[in-house]
């Protein structure tokens, strides 16, 4: 009969591990990323502040007439300007390392790098510039908002003390070295450099301002840092939601791509039978064969068997429907005593078996112990596979059947002398509809259903059925399901 | 007298292949029979049929196409006729018509199944006895 040998596996899917598919949402930046982007946008800020710097010194020198010395100023703007251009080339290689931890930590040191070295050259353009008497000391607040930005609270703490050690140490070098200092005259009146008092209230009012800026700010960074983090966190999920449901409607595809061609193989079946019943009734009811009544009747016969095999089939695939059905049924009905149930099967089996002279042994070991299955599912499991032992199974062989206890589990195996299953065929063995090339030999009708409704029950209750085979010596299959209860109870 | 010409039925269903030949020995032919690919294409090397009818699924869904080419491959019977059994709506996964000019199945001719006798009695005579 009709078998292809390119229909379904058997049971619910077992598919290969699934490929992500291509990301559906746009990944968001790392933090290595953002630091390195914010350093990057720092260090372009920087060519502002050199022509600024530049610019002050002209208008400081020639418009407002200031004597500041221009050229250890000059040299100092010279030296911004070098500084930047390494920082800008630091930051492109920053960029091209390619493990995102190391380049985060790179990342991190780079800024305090660039801060700790503004904060050098701030504190040589002041000490230039009228020291304690410039204004533009304020400009240290700039730095410490920018360190809380892309430093950690700690590192920008450190940095407000490196700020405040180098301008402590320039107010002293102005009030103990009068000569070390310039003087902005006409700015105010007097050195005020050489005015303790006033030297310590500049240096105090500063570090305050500055430690009360990193304390504002980082506290600011550390709430956007955190909503960052979350927002990183709900991308993620949603990244693994979108994947999840990419992959469950892949699932469900191939799970309709295979509920058709399982369709298409059962309309197949179906219809073969019913093709023969049509062209073996067409020619007694055309009067082919009215003058040959033997042969006539062979026809309704053939018919008759056909239909019959048509009944077979139908009903089996309507245990395998019924046994794939979600609804888990068998909550409602009691655990079975699995040799009860094998006793059963082997009583039943034994006329067929004695036609045959076929010695049909049980060893029975459970006694008591129940199993998760309901009596009707163990039966048509174990009925199966007794079946096919018995069928297959040439006269004056044997059928072993034995069941025991391993640990939490009940197993049971029927072993057969029987025609054996061709090695190349076994991996269809539980296949819907698959039969072997010699069993189709020995017995002609048959829906080829068995062992896939057998493995069905079996997987139901995380259990597998194990075989082996050789042919023309026999074959062996045993399956283990979990015990439920280890004994009382009424017999099944 | 005419010589009674053999027809090879190719089918693996004993029903199908038992209610054909009644059919087509009633008619005048000889039947000679093969249960799978490999035994059609031996027997038709051997009986050298004027017709064979071959179903296009046997032990395997394509074994029928298979054993169409290697008959189509040899010498000695590429020019027998075939009729091939199939449904009309299967889908094989070639074309099934000799006018598209790609890929095509090699036979002569198609019978639906259930096959009916007079329809496959008139496609036989059309290819055992050419006008």
């Amino acid at each position: 009969m009709k078998d292809p040998a390119d229909s379904v596996s058997a049971s619910s899917a077992e598919l290969a591990a699934p490929e992500p598919p291509r990301a559906a949402v746009e990944p968001l930046p790392s933090a290595a990323q953002v630091l390195i982007s914010r350093v990057t946008w720092f260090v372009q800020l920087r060519w502002l502040a050199v022509a600024g710097v530049f610019a002050t010194i002209l208008v400081a020198r020639h418009a407002l007439g200031l004597p500041v010395p221009g050229g250890p100023l000059y040299v100092l703007a010279c030296l911004l300007f070098a500084s930047n251009t390494c920082f800008h080339y630091w930051a492109r290689r920053l960029d091209r390392i390619e493990d995102d931890a190391l380049r985060l930590r790179k990342a991190r040191v780079f800024a305090n790098v660039q801060i700790g070295s503004d904060l050098v050259l701030l504190t040589l353009l002041l000490h230039f510039s009228g020291g304690v008497e410039n204004p533009f000391s304020l400009f240290f607040v700039f730095h410490m908002v920018l360190a809380s930005i892309l430093l950690s609270a700690k590192d920008s703490y450190c940095q407000a003390m490196l700020a405040l050690a180098l301008f402590m140490t320039m107010a002293l070098v102005g009030y103990v070295w009068p000569g070390a200092h310039v003087h902005l005259k006409g700015l105010l009146p007097g050195e005020v450099c050489r005015n303790g008092l006033y030297v310590f209230a500049h240096v105090a009012a500063l570090g305050v301002t500055l430690f009360i800026a990193v304390f504002l700010t980082s506290s600011i960074a550390h709430r956007l840092r955190a909503r960052e983090a979350e927002l990183r966190e709900a991308h993620a999920r949603t990244e693994r939601l979108v994947w999840s449901l990419a992959d469950r409607n892949r699932r469900l595809q191939e799970i309709e791509e295979r509920q058709s061609k399982f369709m298409r193989v059962v309309a197949h079946q179906l219809r073969s039978p019913l093709a023969a019943i049509d062209s073996c009734l067409k020619l007694v009811l055309d009067g082919y064969l009215k003058d040959d009544r033997e042969r006539e009747l062979d026809m309704v016969l053939r018919a008759r068997t056909r239909a019959d095999a048509m009944l077979e089939l139908i009903g089996e695939l309507l245990d395998l429907a019924r046994h794939r059905d979600l609804v888990r049924e068998e909550a409602k009905e009691p655990p079975a005593n699995l040799d009860a149930v094998v006793e059963s099967v082997v009583r039943l089996q034994a006329p067929v078996a004695q036609e045959k002279h076929i010695e049909l042994t049980l060893d029975a070991k459970l006694g008591a112990v129940r199993v998760p299955l309901s009596a009707e599912k163990a039966q048509d499991a174990v009925g199966n596979l007794v079946s096919n032992a018995v069928k297959y199974t040439p006269a004056g062989g044997r059928v072993a059947v034995r069941t025991w206890r391993e640990g939490d589990d009940a197993w049971f195996e029927v072993k057969d002398t029987g025609i054996g299953i061709p090695k190349e065929e076994q991996e269809h063995l539980f296949t819907e509809f698959f039969r072997a090339s010699n069993a189709k030999a020995i017995e002609a009708q048959g829906t080829g259903l068995g062992l896939a409704i057998a493995l069905e029950i079996v997987k139901q209750y995380g259990g597998d059925i194990e075989y082996e085979s050789q042919v023309g010596a026999g074959t062996t299959f045993r399956f283990h399901v979990p015990i439920v209860d280890v004994g009382g109870g009424n017999e099944q | 007298m005419a010589r009674q010409k053999t027809i090879l039925i190719v089918d693996d269903d004993p029903d199908v292949v038992e209610a054909t030949k009644v059919v087509l020995e009633a008619a005048g032919y000889a039947v000679e029979t093969a249960a799978n690919g490999e035994a059609g294409y031996q027997k038709a090397l051997d009986v050298k049929p004027d017709l064979i009818i071959l179903d296009v699924m046997m032990d395997s869904a394509t074994e029928g196409i298979h054993t169409s080419y290697k008959l189509r491959g040899n010498d000695q019977t590429k020019d027998v006729p075939i009729l091939m059994i199939s449904a009309i709506e299967q889908k094989l996964g070639v074309a099934l018509s000799p006018d598209t000019d790609e890929e095509y199945l090699p036979v002569d001719d198609f019978v639906a199944k259930p096959i009916a006798p007079d329809d496959l009695l008139a496609k036989v005579k059309s290819y055992t006895e050419p006008a």
